[in-house]
């Protein structure tokens, strides 16, 4: 497949006329002028698929099941729980009735809920197929972890210890020191699959994603890291952002900020762009999601990067904010999050460039080259 | 008086852009709207190169002390009767509410605030403004609607009752049978004609109705899918108005909706979650053209506080994406809902003799994403101005 003439941005801050070939789903040549039949693009804007960096899509839940029950990515029976894997949870059909490309969509993150100090680990997933192991993209992107106040409220309401703010920084520590402590190649020690799955973390294999309600929690969460300098941290929203953020170490710690359309959650009220562009400026990275506590929309993975054009003129870097950074975040950019030759052709059209001017409207999104959504297609619905 | 000068003014009247326009402003009142206005005696802003239009108006919000975090039932929902059509939102408002600061940064200077959706009838629905004095001084029209639900709402919550209403069925009844019995309390008053011995007991749940059976006020609905259908129908039996609120899926019933006789408008949003199975599922912001172009009349809601104020452009800005003309969309948050509320002498048009409720864009809104609220004025007081904020 030839795309022809399109202003390609590339994802990486660069964006010019150029034609792109795909082969056997990854892309195969960018150049200004490629020799060969084509799909006449000129005009148009091709940019790298939206990555909705943290997200619940593809989950099932008691929305959907004829018994009431929980999400399943939400396992709130007990508060530490870092051996459960988000991909026993993800439904291929769930997020593919979404119609995710038709807003320019074609992978995102998913994670265990905010509910639990340890939630388990996160995977990312192509946005359109049946099979969530084909989907996948890659396992073990991260362990959720969880300071904010939704723990307390699940197991405070029982009457179970995390019921404080206390008991949460105290679980949080003191499971971080017994995985540090715990060696299964040593002799006698019995094999323990949530120390084992806490101390990858410790050991840099993956990040930690942190749910935070303020600067405060940020603070005291990076000082209780502080003898695990392997540790890196991405803080799932900048909830309570204020400048005590400035002091967070930019090579530990990256941020995700979704767009905060539900104002029933005054931690998400407050917006402080301008101290996130002065942690973006230090060398921060900051990825876009379309989620803000419970409330998300495929629409608002573009509502936040248009938000973000109010305080970063460069629209290039907000949209690589969307594509490249949210990669990186999930340890997919080697396949997946700009437009590079060898990469997967995740690939979105637009008829204008949508973080300029909100008449953009997706004519075409591919997953791997694939044609998953054309302008025109029938809304998908559950009824 | 106060004079904001050389804007691109859109009147949401006629004519409908002036460039180089001007506002006048007295007394908290638009004095005139034209070009080079005579500006002796006045403070003026110059706004060269920025938008200067109504103040938007959220057409069905609840902001309100809203259940937060466990903390009790909140003050919006009243969910002990199916039927509380004697209630009235005035008293759930908190007037210091964060939500209303955040609507003044939004440029939001008026919103509709409703009783939830968990009771067939819910209560009247006021109309405030988002800054100013007290509650009292802040209200423009009370009652603007009489606020009604359909599905799932009032099914799940009577569902858990072992009550009428657990189905469709049962709301369709329970909502006729309070007109019928608003029709019943009207004829006896009738024939009373003023004799007090003759009149029924005082009943204010029946006379809450009584300004929709004269069609002075519309029955404010939630509504989606199918259901939409089901209330343009009790419409018609009972030659009621009605707006239909939230309204996912109206794609699916333009040429009914463009038929209907009782339709006063259409209400639609918010998209705050993902597409799940029931009424909620189908997002089709094409609708809000469809039916434009049909002539009907159509807003935008932030429901807020289940979603934010900067949800009003965006969604309106979504409408643009599928269509709509930018002119023609930013009717949906002005004039139109103004409408639909019977406050279009007052609020959602620049025009002389009109509320000098004005918000000011940097750029074009919901065509610019990069567009935001500079200043925004309520009766002329200016409420929120970029960068003083902290």
């Amino acid at each position: 497949m030839l795309l022809k003439q399109a202003v390609v941005h590339d994802g990486l801050g660069a964006a010019a006329v150029c034609d792109v070939r795909i082969e056997n789903g990854l892309i195969a040549q960018v150049a200004p002028h490629i020799d060969g039949e084509g799909i006449d693009l000129t005009g148009m804007h091709l940019l790298p698929g939206f990555i909705d960096t943290m997200s619940k899509w593809g989950i099932n839940g008691t929305a959907y099941e004829i018994r009431p029950s929980s999400d399943d990515n939400d396992e709130k029976s007990e508060p530490v729980t870092p051996e459960l894997d988000v991909i026993y949870a993800f439904n291929g059909r769930a997020v593919s009735v979404q119609q995710l490309p038709a807003y320019g969509i074609t992978a995102c993150g998913v994670a265990p809920s905010d509910n639990n100090v340890f939630g388990g680990q996160a995977a990312a997933f192509e946005t359109d197929g049946v099979n969530g192991y084909t989907m996948c993209l890659r396992r073990g992107v991260g362990l959720k972890c969880s300071l904010a106040r939704e723990v307390k409220r699940v197991y405070g309401g029982r009457s179970v210890m995390p019921s404080t703010r206390m008991g949460i920084f105290q679980l949080f520590g003191s499971w971080l020191r017994k995985a540090d402590a715990y060696d299964p190649d040593k002799e006698g020690v019995e094999p323990d699959e949530k120390l084992a799955a806490i101390r990858r973390a410790l050991r840099g294999e993956m990040p930690l994603i942190l749910a935070c309600d303020s600067a405060n929690d940020r603070a005291l969460a990076m000082d209780i890291l502080k003898p695990y300098p392997d540790v890196r941290v991405i803080f799932t929203s900048i909830n309570g952002m204020d400048e005590q953020d400035l002091a967070l170490d930019p090579a530990r710690v990256s941020f995700v900020t979704g767009f905060a359309g539900g104002d029933l959650d005054p931690r998400s009220m407050n917006r402080r762009y301008d101290v996130l562009t002065k942690l973006m400026d230090r060398g921060v990275h900051v990825a876009v999601s379309g989620m803000d506590g419970t409330s998300y929309s495929r629409e608002w993975v573009l509502w936040e990067g248009m938000e973000l054009t109010r305080h970063i003129a460069d629209t290039e870097r907000v949209l690589s904010m969307m594509t490249i950074e949210p990669a990186r975040l999930l340890g997919i950019d080697a396949q997946t999050g700009s437009i590079s030759v060898g990469k997967r052709a995740d690939l979105t059209v637009f008829t204008m460039n949508p973080l300029t001017d909100f008449r953009a409207r997706v004519v075409r999104t591919m997953i791997a080259g694939r044609t998953v959504y054309q302008e025109g297609d029938e809304i998908k619905c559950y009824c | 008086m106060l004079l904001l000068k050389n804007a691109t003014v859109l009147t949401m009247d006629e004519p409908q852009v002036i460039e180089h326009g001007d506002v006048l402003i007295d007394g908290g009142k638009i004095a005139a709207v034209g070009t080079d206005l005579p500006q002796e005696g006045c403070e003026v802003i110059d706004l060269t190169g920025r938008i200067v239009m109504p103040g938007l108006v959220d057409a069905h919000a609840h902001r309100s002390n809203f259940p937060v975090s466990g903390e009790g039932s909140g003050d919006i929902n009243e969910l002990t009767n199916p039927v509380t059509a004697e209630l009235n939102a005035l008293y759930a408002i908190d007037p210091k509410n964060e939500s209303f600061r955040i609507s003044c940064a939004y440029g939001i200077t008026t919103s509709c605030i409703a009783p939830g959706s968990g009771n067939v009838v819910g209560g009247w629905c006021v109309a405030i403004k988002s800054a100013g004095g007290d509650l009292a001084s802040r209200v423009i029209a009370n009652p603007v609607a009489l606020k009604a639900a359909m599905g799932i709402n009032p099914k799940g919550v009577y569902s858990g009752k072992n009550r009428l209403p657990m189905t469709r069925m049962g709301i369709a009844q329970v909502l006729r049978d309070y007109l019928r019995r608003v029709q019943a309390y009207m004829k006896k008053k009738e024939a009373a004609d003023g004799d007090p011995e003759k009149l029924p007991p005082y009943d204010e749940a029946l006379e809450h109705g009584i300004p929709v059976l004269r069609r002075e006020i519309p029955l404010k609905v939630h509504a989606y899918q199918q259901d939409m259908m089901t209330v343009l129908a009790i419409a018609d039996e009972f030659d009621i108005d009605v707006t239909l609120d939230h309204a996912l899926g109206a794609s699916d019933f333009v040429e009914e909706m463009a038929a209907s006789r009782h339709l006063r408008g259409v209400i639609y949003g918010p998209v705050y979650i993902g597409l799940f199975p029931g009424e909620g599922c189908k997002v089709d912001f094409d609708a809000m053209k469809l039916l434009d172009d049909r002539g009907v009349c159509t807003a935008m809601m932030t429901d807020a506080l289940l979603s934010g104020a900067q949800m009003l452009v965006n969604q309106v800005g979504e409408c643009v994406r599928a269509g709509m003309e930018p002119m023609r969309a930013l009717r949906m948050m002005t004039v139109n809902p103004a409408r639909m509320l019977g406050l279009d002498s007052r609020i959602g048009r620049l025009a002389p003799g009109m509320d000098a409720d004005i918000a000011v864009f940097s750029a074009m809104p919901c065509v610019a994403p990069a567009a935001e609220v500079l200043m925004t004025l309520i009766d002329g007081q200016i409420v929120y101005q970029k960068n003083m904020e902290g």
